[in-house]
C-alpha cells in the first residue's frame, strides 16, 4: 500500500513538472510584449527595456523557466498586469465562487443522468429507452452556453424566477448548474446504463432472481451497487474537471469565478494571469485525482497493489 | 489617445474641447430630460453593470474611462468642466489666475477634507505630480506635465527632489504651478483625472499598489467595500466640500461583460444606467439595436458625437500601399454610407482625420484633390493606373475584442474585393494587435483614435509627424513638408494662424491617403427614466454625483 | 455482433419460414430493428455530409456577400422573407446560404481535429500498451499531464496564440484532445495482448510491426470508430464554444459556432440568427450522438439481447 502510495506521488510529481513545463510554453508563445504591456503605449524604449531587463525577460528561455519554476515552488504565480494584484490573490478570491459552481453543476449532472440511466437500463430497447436516450442525446448536442442563455432569457428573465446572472448565493448557481447538468447527464445515463445492463446479465443477478429477492431489491441492492462503480470512478474526475470546464458557462451568467477572470485574461493578453489559471486549475486535478485514487485504495479492498 | 491603442480598457475618456460644436442631440436629449426632472430627491442605491474590473482607482495610474468612471467619483481635481459644457470652471480651486505671460498659474483652495479628515492643501497635488513623474510608479501621464511644468524634467531623472515650478504659498492655501511655455491646453490638462488631489500623509504611509484598491480621496463618494473583480460599493461622502451633493446613498458597480446579461438587467429594471460604465461605446454595440427598437426605452438615450476618428491606416511604407497611387484608389473603394450602416448609425460620416466635434482644426470644404466620395469604377481605374490592374492581395489587421471592428473589416473586405483587391483578415486580441500594430508593419489596419487635448495638434501631430513612426504613427507616414508644419504650429500661440498650419498639415496628409477616415463615433447611453439629471459632458463621464433616482 | 442468419434452401419451405424480399437484408433489418437510432443517426449524418459536399450548387447565394438591401435602414438584420429564406444577419449576408457553408467548416473542423487526435491518441496508446514498461509510463504521464488541464480554458490559449483559422482552430482541438483516445486504446490493447494468438505469434518471433498492424489494429478499430464518431460531434461543439469565446473560425468565414456566437448576441431582435444555425448544429451532433452510441452498443460483445 505504501509503496502504491509512494508510486501514485512520483507520478504525480513527473505529471505536476510537464504541467509547469507546458503553461511556460504557452505564455511563451504569446506574442505580445510583457514589458510593453505594462507599462502601456506612451512609455518610451528605455523604459521598456529597463522593464524586460528587470523582469529578467533578456534572459536565455531555459534560465526564465527556472525561474518561473523557482517561483511556482515559492507559492509566487507572479502579478497580474490588468489587475495589478498577485495571480494568486486572484485566484483566491474566485476559488470559492467556482468550487460552488462546479458542485452544483455536478450534482445537476447526477441528478438528471442517473435517473435516466436507471430507467433506460430497465427498459432497455423500449420505447422509453429510446424517448430518455434521444432527449439525453439532445442535451450533450446542445452547446452548453446555448442552453445557458435560453435558462437565462426563459426562466430568469421572463419567469422571474432566478436572478439574471451574476454572483452571489445559492439561486446564482442555480440556473448554471441546471445547464450544465442537461449538458453533462447523458454521459452518466449511458455509462449507467451500459454497466447496468452488463451487470444484469451476470451470474450473481440470476442467482438474486432465482431465490425469489424481488426485482426492485435486485436492482437498487444487487445490480445498483455493482453497476456504480464505473459511474463514481467517471464521478470523481469528471468534478475536477468541471472545476476548470465551468469557464463557458460562467462566461454566459457573468458570474465571477475563476473561469471569468480567465476568459477576460485571454481577452486582455494578461500572461501572468493566464498562465496562473491553467496552472492552478491543473495542479488542483492532478491533486485531486491523487486523492482519490489513494483512498480508493484505502476503502476497495479488491484493489491490489 | 488612441481607443484601441490605450484601451486596456475601452475608450479612453477625452480630455477637453473649447468650442461647443459638439453633438446637438445630446444637448437637445439632456435639456428635454431636465425639463422634466422634478424636485431633487436625496438618497437611494443606483446598482451598475460595470464592463470589467476597474483596472486602477488611483489617479496615477488610471487612464481608461472604466477606471475614470471611479476615479472622478473618488477624487476631485482642481478644476473641472461645468454641466454639459466644455467651459472650465473652478474644482477644489474655488479661484485661480494666469500671469500675463501665460506661464504661471495661480490657484487658491477650498476648505476641503479627505475622507479620513485630513486637510486638502497645495502639496496634496505637489505629491499627486511628483508621483505621476516617479519612473516606479509607472504613471502614462508624465508626458503631459514633463517638461512643460518647470522642474519636472530635473525631478523625473532624479536630479532634483522637488519640482521647482510647484509652490506652496500661503499656508498651503495656495498652489502656483510655472511653465517652462504658455500652454493653451494646460488648464485641460488639470481637469484630467489623474490631476487629483492625493493626501500626503496617507500616501506616505502606504505602498502604491495598496493605493491602488484602498483609495483616499475627497471626492462626493468614498469606496467603503470591495471584492476584486466582482463588486464596488460607493458610499456617499457626508462631508464632501459641495453642499447639496451627491444625492444618491450608494452606488453599487458589479462586474459583468456579458452584453446579454447587462440587457436584461436593464430591463428587468435592476440596473440603473448602461453608460460609461459599459465602456466608451456606451450602450455595447450588440445592445443597442434592442435598445433603440424598443418602444420603452427608445426615448431614454442620450447621444454624444465623441472627439474621436474611426479609421482605415494605410501603410506608406511597406506593401502596395506604399504607393500613393495605390492609397488614393483605395480611398474611392469604400462605401462609407455601408459602413454606417453596419454601425447601426451609431456615428457620423467622416472625411477628414480631424472631427467636427474638435473646436479648432475641421474643414468644411476641403480641396478637390483631399476628398474622396466612393467611386468603385473610378477607384478601378486608378488601381489600373497605378500598376495593379489585377488588383493585389493584403491583410487588415483588427483587434476582435470590439465586434465592430471586425465587422467593419469584413465591409471592407467586400468593397476591396469590388476593385480586385483580395483582403485577408488577421484578427487578434487586444495585445498582440496592438504590439503588432506599433511595429509599424501592417498593411492595412481598423482603429480610432480619441482625443487627449482639444487640439488638433492631439490627432496630426501624434499620428502623422514622422518622429511618432512607427509606435504612434503606425502607417509610417512620413513628409517633410507636413513635420515643419507640424513642428511650428507646435509652439505658435494659439492664433488662425497656428489653425491654418495644421489644415495645410491635413490637406497633404488627406491627399496622400494616409488615412481611410470612415466615422465620427456616437457615445449613446441608455438611462431608466426614474435616473434623474443625468447629462453628458463630452470630456467627462458619467456625472453619478449629480444623478438622484426618484421612486420606480 | 449480431449473428448472420442461416442460409435457406430454396424451395418449398421458403415461404413459410423466410419471406423472399427480407432475406437478402436480413442482417441490416435485424439491426435495424435492435438498434432503430443507429440508422436515424446515420441518415442525420448522410444529410449533414450531402448540405457540407452540395453546399456551393444548393445555396442561393454567394454566403459571404453583404447585401446592400440585406439590411433594414437603422442596420437591423432582415427576418425570414422571400427573398432571403432565413433572413439576413447583421451584416446583410444570406442566412441559409452561411447555415450551408456553415456545415462545410463545421464538419471539416469536427472531422479533421477528430482525426488528429485519434491518430496521436490511437498511436501513442497502441505503443503504450503493446510495448508497456517504461515507454508505457512515459506516455501514461504525457497523457496525465494533458489530461489535467482545463480542455477550454487551454484550447483558447492556444487559438488565441496560434491566430484564428479553421486550420487552427482544428489543430488546437486535435493536439490538445488526444488523450481519453489513448487511454481507451491502451486499455483494449492491454486485452488483447493477453490473446493466446497474439502471445503466440510473439512467441514465434513475428515482427512486432506485424502484430500491430495484422492483429491489434483490427482488433481495435472497433472502439475506435465509435471514438471518432462521438469526437466528431463533440469537437463540433466545441468550435462553437470557441466561437462564443471569441476566437473560433474567423470571419468573413461562417460556422455553425460564428453563426451562432454572433446569434446569440442579438437573439431577442433576431432570433433566426440564433436558432436556425442552433438547429442545424443540434441535428448534426446528434447524429453523430445516435451513431456513436449505437455503434457501441453493437461492438460490444459481451451485449446480449
Amino acid at each position: 500500500m505504501l509503496t502504491y502510495i509512494i508510486k501514485r506521488v512520483g507520478g504525480s510529481l513527473i505529471v505536476l513538472f510537464g504541467i509547469s513545463l507546458i503553461t511556460f510554453g504557452l505564455a511563451y508563445m504569446v506574442p505580445s510584449d510583457p514589458a510593453r504591456a505594462i507599462l502601456g503605449v506612451k512609455a518610451s524604449v528605455q523604459a521598456v527595456d529597463a522593464l524586460r531587463q528587470q523582469l529578467g525577460l533578456d534572459q536565455p528561455l531555459i534560465i526564465q523557466y527556472f525561474h518561473y519554476l523557482g517561483n511556482i515552488l515559492q507559492g509566487n504565480l507572479g502579478h497580474s498586469y490588468i489587475l495589478d494584484l498577485p495571480v494568486t490573490v486572484l485566484i483566491g478570491q474566485r476559488l470559492g465562487a467556482t468550487a460552488q459552481l462546479a458542485l452544483a453543476a455536478w450534482l445537476f449532472e447526477l441528478a438528471i443522468g442517473i435517473p435516466i440511466g436507471i430507467i433506460t437500463a430497465l427498459k432497455s430497447g423500449k420505447i422509453t429507452d429510446h424517448i430518455l436516450s434521444i432527449l439525453a442525446l439532445i442535451g450533450i448536442s446542445l452547446p452548453v452556453f446555448f442552453v445557458g442563455l435560453e435558462l437565462m432569457y426563459w426562466v430568469a428573465f421572463k419567469g422571474g424566477l432566478f436572478p439574471v446572472g451574476g454572483t452571489g448565493g445559492i439561486a446564482y448557481i442555480i440556473l448554471p448548474g441546471l445547464a450544465y447538468g442537461i449538458t453533462g447527464a447523458a454521459y452518466y445515463s449511458r455509462l449507467l446504463k451500459s454497466s447496468m445492463l452488463d451487470v444484469m446479465h451476470q451470474d450473481f443477478i440470476r442467482t438474486a432472481r432465482a431465490k425469489g429477492a424481488s426485482p426492485t431489491r435486485v436492482i437498487f441492492h444487487h445490480a445498483m451497487r455493482n453497476a456504480m462503480i464505473p459511474v463514481v470512478t467517471y464521478a470523481a474526475t469528471d468534478i475536477a474537471a468541471l472545476f476548470g470546464g465551468v469557464v463557458v458557462i460562467e462566461q454566459v451568467f457573468g458570474y465571477a469565478g475563476l473561469g471569468q477572470m480567465a476568459v477576460q485574461a485571454i481577452g486582455n493578453t494578461d500572461v501572468p494571469l493566464i498562465m496562473g489559471t491553467v496552472l492552478f486549475a491543473g495542479v488542483f486535478v492532478v491533486l485531486f485525482n491523487l486523492v482519490v485514487d489513494v483512498l480508493y485504495g484505502l476503502i476497495d479492498p479488491r484493489i491490489t497493489y | 489617445m488612441n481607443r484601441t491603442k490605450t484601451k486596456l480598457l475601452a475608450l479612453t475618456a477625452s480630455a477637453t474641447m473649447l468650442a461647443t460644436t459638439f453633438s446637438a442631440i445630446g444637448v437637445q436629449a439632456a435639456t428635454q430630460h431636465r425639463s422634466s426632472q422634478g424636485a431633487p430627491v436625496y438618497g437611494g442605491t443606483l446598482s451598475l453593470d460595470l464592463s470589467g474590473a476597474f483596472p486602477h482607482l488611483d489617479p496615477v495610474r488610471a487612464y481608461d474611462t472604466t477606471s475614470y468612471e471611479g476615479v472622478l467619483q473618488l477624487y476631485d481635481q482642481l478644476v473641472t468642466y461645468k454641466g454639459n459644457t466644455n467651459n472650465i470652471i473652478g474644482d477644489l480651486a474655488s479661484s485661480y489666475s494666469i500671469s500675463k505671460n501665460g506661464k504661471v498659474y495661480t490657484f487658491h483652495l477650498h476648505n476641503a477634507k479627505f475622507w479620513n479628515g485630513d486637510k486638502v492643501t497645495a502639496n496634496s497635488f505637489i505629491t499627486e505630480f511628483e508621483r505621476v513623474l516617479v519612473s516606479s510608479n509607472q504613471s502614462p501621464f508624465g508626458a503631459f506635465i514633463n517638461p512643460l511644468i518647470v522642474g519636472s524634467a530635473a525631478f523625473a531623472s532624479g536630479h532634483a527632489k522637488t519640482i521647482s515650478g510647484l509652490q506652496s504659498l500661503n499656508g498651503g492655501k495656495t498652489l502656483q504651478i510655472t511653465l517652462q511655455t504658455p500652454s493653451p491646453t494646460f488648464l485641460y490638462i488639470l481637469a484630467m483625472p489623474f490631476a487629483s488631489a492625493v493626501d500626503p500623509s496617507y500616501v506616505k504611509a502606504h505602498p502604491e499598489a495598496y493605493i491602488d484598491y484602498h483609495p483616499m480621496g475627497t471626492g462626493p463618494f468614498e469606496l467603503t467595500s470591495y471584492k476584486p473583480g466582482e463588486q464596488w460599493i460607493f458610499t456617499k461622502n457626508p462631508h464632501y466640500f459641495v453642499k447639496g451633493i451627491p444625492y444618491l446613498n450608494k452606488i453599487i458597480f458589479t462586474n459583468n461583460n456579458s452584453p446579454q446579461a447587462v440587457l436584461l438587467h436593464f430591463e428587468q429594471g435592476s440596473t440603473g444606467l448602461i453608460a460609461w460604465n459599459q465602456g466608451g461605446n456606451g450602450i455595447p454595440s450588440q445592445d443597442y439595436l434592442p435598445l433603440t427598437t424598443s418602444p420603452q426605452y427608445s426615448k431614454d438615450l442620450f447621444r454624444q458625437v465623441l472627439v474621436a476618428t474611426n479609421y482605415i491606416g494605410l501603410n506608406t511604407k511597406y506593401g502596395p500601399t506604399a504607393k500613393v497611387a495605390v492609397r488614393r484608389a483605395l480611398e474611392y473603394a469604400v462605401n462609407k454610407n455601408q459602413l454606417l450602416r453596419i454601425l447601426d448609425g451609431r456615428a457620423i460620416a467622416a472625411n477628414q482625420v480631424i472631427p467636427p466635434s474638435m473646436p479648432s482644426g475641421y474643414e468644411t470644404k476641403l480641396p478637390a484633390d483631399a476628398s474622396y466620395n466612393y467611386n468603385p469604377t473610378l477607384a478601378k481605374a486608378l488601381l489600373k493606373k497605378a500598376g495593379y490592374p489585377h488588383g493585389f492581395t493584403t491583410t487588415i489587421y483588427t483587434d476582435n475584442s470590439n465586434p465592430d471592428d471586425v465587422r467593419i473589416a469584413q465591409a471592407v473586405q467586400q468593397d476591396f474585393g469590388a476593385i480586385g483587391v483580395t483582403l485577408k483578415i488577421n484578427q487578434a486580441s487586444w495585445g498582440p494587435f496592438l504590439t503588432n500594430n506599433e511595429t509599424g508593419k501592417q498593411p492595412t489596419f481598423v482603429l480610432a483614435w480619441l482625443e487627449d487635448y482639444p487640439d488638433p495638434s492631439d490627432f496630426l501631430n501624434t499620428l502623422f509627424n514622422s518622429n511618432q513612426a512607427p509606435v504612434n504613427n503606425s502607417t509610417n507616414f512620413n513628409n517633410p513638408v507636413v513635420d515643419k508644419l507640424l513642428n511650428q504650429a507646435a509652439n505658435m500661440p494659439n492664433t488662425p494662424a497656428r489653425f491654418a498650419k495644421y489644415k495645410q498639415a491635413q490637406n497633404i496628409i488627406m491627399k496622400n491617403a494616409v488615412w481611410i477616415p470612415y466615422a465620427y463615433p456616437v457615445f449613446t447611453a441608455a438611462v431608466q427614466p426614474w435616473v434623474k439629471n443625468y447629462y453628458l459632458n463630452p470630456n467627462l463621464v458619467d456625472p453619478l454625483q449629480y444623478i438622484w433616482v426618484t421612486k420606480h | 455482433m449480431s449473428q448472420i442468419l442461416p442460409k435457406t434452401p430454396q424451395g418449398l419451405t421458403q415461404k413459410l419460414a423466410y419471406p423472399a424480399p427480407q432475406r437478402v437484408d436480413a442482417k441490416w433489418l435485424r439491426l435495424l430493428k435492435a438498434y432503430p437510432l443507429v440508422f436515424v443517426g446515420g441518415i442525420m449524418v448522410l444529410i449533414l455530409m450531402i448540405a457540407a459536399i452540395f453546399a456551393g450548387q444548393i445555396a442561393p447565394y454567394n454566403p459571404n456577400y453583404q447585401f446592400p438591401n440585406g439590411l433594414a435602414m437603422t442596420g437591423a438584420p432582415l427576418a425570414p422573407n422571400h427573398h432571403f429564406i432565413m433572413g439576413t444577419d447583421d451584416l446583410g449576408r444570406d442566412v441559409f446560404s452561411r447555415v450551408l457553408f456553415g456545415a462545410r467548416v463545421s464538419l471539416e473542423v469536427g472531422v479533421f481535429s477528430s482525426i488528429i487526435s485519434l491518430v496521436i491518441g490511437t498511436s501513442l496508446g497502441i505503443i503504450s500498451g503493446y510495448f508497456g514498461h517504461i515507454v508505457d509510463s512515459i506516455i501514461m504521464r504525457v497523457t496525465d499531464v494533458m489530461l489535467a488541464f482545463p480542455f477550454i480554458l487551454f484550447v483558447v490559449a492556444l487559438v488565441s496564440v496560434l491566430g484564428q483559422s479553421v486550420t487552427n482552430v482544428f489543430i488546437a482541438i486535435g493536439v490538445l484532445g488526444w488523450a481519453v483516445t489513448a487511454r481507451v486504446v491502451r486499455s483494449q490493447v492491454l486485452a488483447i495482448k493477453e490473446f493466446e494468438y497474439i502471445q503466440a505469434a510473439r512467441a514465434l518471433g513475428t515482427a512486432n510491426w506485424r502484430i500491430l498492424f495484422r492483429n491489434i489494429l483490427p482488433n481495435i478499430m472497433g472502439p475506435v470508430i465509435v471514438l471518432m464518431t462521438l469526437a466528431i460531434g463533440n469537437n463540433m461543439l466545441l468550435e462553437s464554444t470557441l466561437s462564443f469565446l471569441g476566437i473560433g473560425v474567423a470571419p468573413p468565414q461562417a460556422s455553425w459556432g460564428n453563426m451562432l456566437a454572433e446569434g446569440q448576441q442579438v437573439f431577442q431582435y433576431a432570433p433566426w440568427l440564433l436558432y436556425y444555425p442552433g438547429l442545424a448544429l443540434l441535428l448534426s451532433v446528434l447524429g453523430f450522438n445516435l451513431l456513436g452510441d449505437g455503434l457501441r452498443e453493437i461492438f460490444n460483445p459481451r451485449r446480449v439481447r
